[in-house]
């Protein structure tokens, strides 16, 4: 009887969500976060044995999935509820206020880096030095 | 794939479910191997072909030893041939490049490492492999005379990637016969929520800190963070590895199997010795059964058990990964309960519980120090940090940051892994009355709910400006 309340509720809320997933056509870009959602991987034998086809079929179900803005809201109001005042890399002020996170994390110096040197290219007939501190990064020419 | 994914929770499981509970009992086998296999294609295939030649080894070698059952030397080769073979292989792929890097410090030579992936569950594959054929030897199960049995066992997807280590003897009936009813499938179910719970709510929330902590400059940091980074590092690693379990023995029972338990609630124990019956219990008797027993116990007087203890506990730690900090870690622990062995058990049980429970955690997070750190240079300056050897304040602005950003979460992990919720939990859940059973199945749902919401929001990255 217990098991036969929890077995009924339990597996209806999850075929509803699988089957929403299925159901409910699939949005292309993302106004939130200004990008264009994953699509469907093209299928080669090789990109499926080093990984990344599957890689990219969990990135397009993530991508597309039912209530994707509302699951996030969900997930930011349960952290905040935890005490919890940095998300995502924005940390969450007084009255409402936003803060990006500022830092050197490494694939931002790794970006920046790479794009420096691409205008270097650009420009030619240049050098470029990266000097790393314990703070910042000094570029010269 | 992982457990812990929205592919696996939302497609992988339902369709597997659907097509396992439709067709009839003898397929049933042939279903959870196909299932299993795509489980492991997805993104690890080339362990494959691998692990399918050596379920036909150890089947091949299984059939010998029965057959030859009468002539020792037979058997005795057959059981060496699949061992032997089983060590290969995971010697090939865990630990040929950590020899070859010892190898090449020692002698000056430059051999070249082979840079092998570690595949996903080559420790536990082999270990279960091992498991059956020394049972077999030893004729305490009898052999499995059915290949396609023996393939569900060895393929048994729930179990592999992070245990618990399921002997043959433990499912070898239900491989045949499936204990399959609506009350297994519901308290699978919620086993499988509860793990899936400990593992996305917790540990990987708690895991933010401790990755914080360890991004951190050791030298500079005050005290108080590094307690908190080891207490976070000790959450997250039972929350996942107990989730995983939990999952593991969930799916297992919504299948009609049971597996062993793996976990009992480490961290109220009041020694070593105790500790390690309650963590990881599978490997711990693994260990005891097919090394430390055979090699003579505590049967041979005081100078052979400490001698057998060490080599059990150098093996445990070289299990856990092929660097020397798990091998000192695994010594470490064989060195404490050598001395628990010899006087402090005794000692322990004098001092009363708040003694004993503050000295086993105290250990225990030192070893987790340990096992934390393959670079000996920054586990001392870690350590350093722990005990105050530098001159920064015992609380910074810092530290004060991240206890009041993490505070809650760690007070609900330390709630958590005492047995008092869990228990409650159980009692309301063996209520016969149909306001408890909704409320279990509300708790359920909202739990279910949550870590949706926290696996979906993975992939969500708003602001991200420099990505254009």
């Amino acid at each position: 009887m217990r098991n036969k309340i929890f077995f009924s509720i339990f597996i209806m809320v999850w075929l509803i969500l699988c089957l929403l997933n299925i159901l409910v056509p699939k949005a292309t870009f993302s106004e939130e976060e200004n990008r264009n959602l994953a699509r469907w991987p093209m299928f080669t034998w090789e990109r499926f044995v080093n990984g990344q086809y599957a890689k990219e079929v969990e990135n397009y179900i993530n991508d597309h999935f039912i209530f994707r803005k509302e699951w996030v809201a969900l997930k930011t109001v349960s952290e905040r509820a935890i005490g919890k005042t940095q998300m995502n890399g924005v940390y969450i002020g007084k009255d409402g206020y936003l803060f990006e996170k500022v830092g050197y994390e490494l694939d931002n110096i790794e970006i920046a880096v790479e794009n420096i040197e691409k205008l270097a290219r650009k420009i030619g007939n240049t050098s470029v030095f990266h000097v790393s501190t314990q703070f910042h990064i000094h570029l010269s020419r | 794939m992982v457990f812990s994914s929205v592919v696996f929770l939302y497609v992988f499981l339902p369709i597997l479910l659907i097509l396992y509970f439709i067709v009839p009992s003898k397929w049933k086998n042939a279903i959870m191997i196909a299932g299993s296999l795509v489980f492991f294609a997805w993104g690890e295939i080339r362990y494959i072909p691998i692990m399918l030649l050596l379920a036909v080894m150890d089947f091949f070698c299984g059939k010998k030893i029965h057959k030859h059952w009468e002539d020792k030397k037979q058997k005795c080769f057959f059981l060496c041939l699949d061992v032997g073979v089983n060590l290969l292989i995971l010697f090939f792929f865990k630990y040929a490049d950590f020899i070859i890097g010892n190898i090449n410090q020692i002698t000056g030579l430059q051999i070249p490492l082979l840079h092998i992936p570690l595949p996903i569950g080559v420790s536990f594959n082999t270990f279960q492999s091992l498991s059956y054929i020394i049972d077999v030897y030893r004729g305490t199960v009898k052999e499995e005379k059915s290949f396609y049995n023996y393939l569900t066992y060895t393929l048994l997807f729930p179990q592999i990637i992070a245990g618990p280590i399921v002997r043959y003897e433990t499912v070898d009936e239900e491989l045949e016969v499936k204990n399959i009813s609506l009350d297994n499938f519901s308290l699978g179910m919620r086993r499988f929520l509860q793990g899936l719970a400990k593992k996305v709510l917790i540990a990987n929330n708690i895991g933010v800190l401790w990755h914080v902590v360890e991004m951190g400059d050791y030298i500079q940091m005050s005290t108080l963070l590094a307690w908190l980074g080891i207490i976070a590092f000790a959450l997250q690693i039972y929350f996942d590895f107990s989730g995983y379990s939990d999952m593991a023995i969930g799916l297992a029972q919504i299948f009609g199997m049971k597996f062993d338990e793996n976990f009992n609630f480490p961290y109220i124990a009041k020694s070593i010795t105790e500790f390690w019956r309650r963590w990881h219990i599978t490997l711990g008797s693994w260990f005891r059964d097919y090394i430390y027993i055979p090699l003579g116990g505590n049967r041979k007087g005081l100078p052979k058990q400490i001698r057998n203890i060490l080599i059990v506990w150098f093996l445990t730690g070289a299990w856990h990964g092929a660097s020397w900090n798990f091998i000192a870690w695994g010594l470490f622990f064989g060195i404490l309960l050598i001395i628990e062995k010899m006087f402090l058990l005794k000692w322990l049980e004098k001092a009363g519980n708040v003694l004993s429970h503050l000295y086993t955690i105290f250990l225990v997070f030192i070893s987790w120090v340990i096992f934390a750190f393959e670079d000996l240079k920054q586990m001392v300056a870690y350590l350093g940090a722990l005990f105050h050897t530098n001159s920064i304040p015992w609380v910074n602005a810092e530290a004060m940051y991240y206890l009041k950003n993490y505070i809650i979460i760690l007070i609900l992990g330390v709630f958590l892994s005492i047995p008092f919720f869990w228990k409650k939990l159980q009692n309301i859940e063996s209520k016969r009355n149909i306001t408890s059973s909704i409320g279990v199945s509300v708790f359920y749902i909202i739990i279910l709910l949550l870590c949706t919401a926290s696996l979906v929001s993975d992939s969500y990255n708003p602001f991200l400006y420099f990505r254009f």
